[in-house]
């Protein structure tokens, strides 16, 4: 028994006609997403200020100072509660608000310090004991 | 090199490590933090540390953090092998000997009469120190149970321990040297295998030094009547116990300074040799070869042990 396959001889064709649609379909959806995407970026582009040099990075190991911390500055509102015997303040964000930024300054580096030098070339120079403790980088004491 | 300096356990504290870089400083800030937590976990001052809760749950079967189990079980094994002269359970004599809280504030009181009118009403509520062969440890679930009536007291194991835990965990950014108020842990000697010079302080004198050593992965410790002391009833006591009396060792030596394997045993080596005197502190000096020290005798006089010889620098 013999099984008849209707459109036989009309088979690459019609698969031509899907390969093109396809290739349309997929041309017109990354050249859209490509449009959109570019002006969402332009808008948010910054004009660039000719009088200002490019800044420099950084060079590997240099010791530069630490950076301020930048953190966001709340912007409450005080609402004093009307009527209300308590004296409760109820504070709220007001989100209408820009966002500021505050400069914090870097703590304080106290603890750890570079030894005065008591090194000569990376070599010790003990006196040799007797009543000098040049030379010594501590002491042993009994507890204080 | 870099150094830190800071003041912890009632002591000045200095760490060194043998690398300027980035990381070696990173590290060695955290060393303070250190101490913190340690002290919250060992001291006897602080009315909210770990240790006093342990002391005032006595026969309770006491959970312990990793800090104090590890303290209070080396200070058990430093019991067992000084035969009994370094033990935690002098607590209690040292505040009927009238060293009631931390020094500095003993300082501070020493020339007023509240100290005295205190030190008086301890006298009425002297407290036996318990036996330390009482105290229970589970390994397991790392619990202590004291039994009722003792206290413990980890103030000098303490500092040792502390100062070797810090040395170690330092040495993973290079040679390390770190000085827990006189006991010191070194992790191993500087860049070109040079050793650290460390001096001793004379007990007289303490700007001064007696001898300067070369040290390098070991520990020293230096134990005296020199400094911590005070008086009660119109005699000086000092804070070394005697556990054989309960009262405060009675013995020729100023103070003794130890090199050890770590700085641990050199703290309560040095705390035996000044318990037991020089004549028989020195014998069991000699009975015990990895130990080398040098003793300032109260009437001036310098003794060495045989072996001291290869830390002195020459």
């Amino acid at each position: 028994m013999q099984t008849q396959r209707s459109g036989q001889n009309k088979g690459p064709k019609y698969l031509d006609t899907k390969v093109l649609i396809a290739s349309l379909s997929i041309a017109v959806t990354v050249g859209l997403w490509n449009l959109f995407s570019n002006e969402a970026v332009l808008a948010q582009k910054v004009e660039p200020n000719p009088e200002s040099s490019p800044p420099e990075a950084p060079a590997e190991g240099q010791d530069l100072p630490p950076l301020p911390t930048l953190v966001p500055l709340l912007n409450l509102s005080s609402v004093q509660s009307q009527g209300s015997s308590s004296g409760i303040v109820a504070q709220q964000a007001n989100p209408a608000q820009p966002v500021g930024l505050r400069s914090v300054t870097a703590p304080d580096q106290v603890i750890v310090q570079k030894v005065k030098p008591v090194f000569e070339e990376g070599k010790i120079a003990p006196s040799g004991g007797g009543s000098s403790r040049r030379g010594a980088v501590t002491q042993t004491r009994s507890s204080r | 090199m870099l150094k830190v300096e800071f003041r912890a356990m009632g002591c000045q504290m200095a760490a060194f490590l043998d690398n300027d870089q980035p990381a070696a400083a990173k590290a060695l800030r955290q060393v303070p933090g250190w101490f913190e937590e340690w002290e919250q976990a060992l001291s006897r001052f602080r009315t909210d540390s770990e240790l006093n809760r342990l002391n005032a749950a006595p026969g309770v079967v006491f959970k312990a953090g990793s800090t104090l189990w590890e303290v209070v079980k080396a200070s058990l094994e430093t019991a067992q092998w000084t035969g009994g002269l370094v033990v935690p359970t002098v607590h209690n004599a040292l505040v009927n000997a009238g060293y009631n809280r931390s020094f500095n504030l003993l300082q501070a009181g020493h020339a007023g009469q509240a100290v005295h009118s205190r030190v008086a009403f301890l006298d009425d509520q002297k407290e036996e120190s318990g036996d330390w062969r009482d105290i229970l440890l589970d390994e397991y679930r790392q619990t202590i149970t004291l039994p009722p009536g003792l206290k413990l007291d980890l103030g000098g194991i303490g500092k040792g321990w502390a100062a070797k835990q810090a040395a170690r965990l330092l040495s993973d950014f290079g040679p390390a040297l770190v000085d827990a108020g006189g006991d010191i842990a070194v992790s191993g000697p500087q860049a070109g295998e040079t050793p650290w010079p460390v001096s001793v302080a004379d007990p007289l004198q303490v700007q001064e030094s007696l001898d300067l050593l070369a040290l390098a992965d070991c520990g020293v410790a230096t134990s005296g009547i020199d400094f911590r002391r005070w008086q009660k009833n119109g005699v000086w006591k000092h804070h070394i116990i005697d556990p054989r009396t309960g009262e405060p060792a009675v013995t020729d030596i100023m103070s003794a300074t130890l090199v050890a394997p770590d700085a641990l045993q050199a703290e309560a080596a040095a705390k035996v040799v000044v318990i037991l005197g020089s004549q028989a502190g020195m014998d069991w000096l000699e009975g015990h070869p990895q130990f080398a020290g040098l003793l300032a005798m109260q009437d001036g006089r310098i003794l060495y042990s045989s072996r001291m010889d290869q830390y002195l620098w020459s």
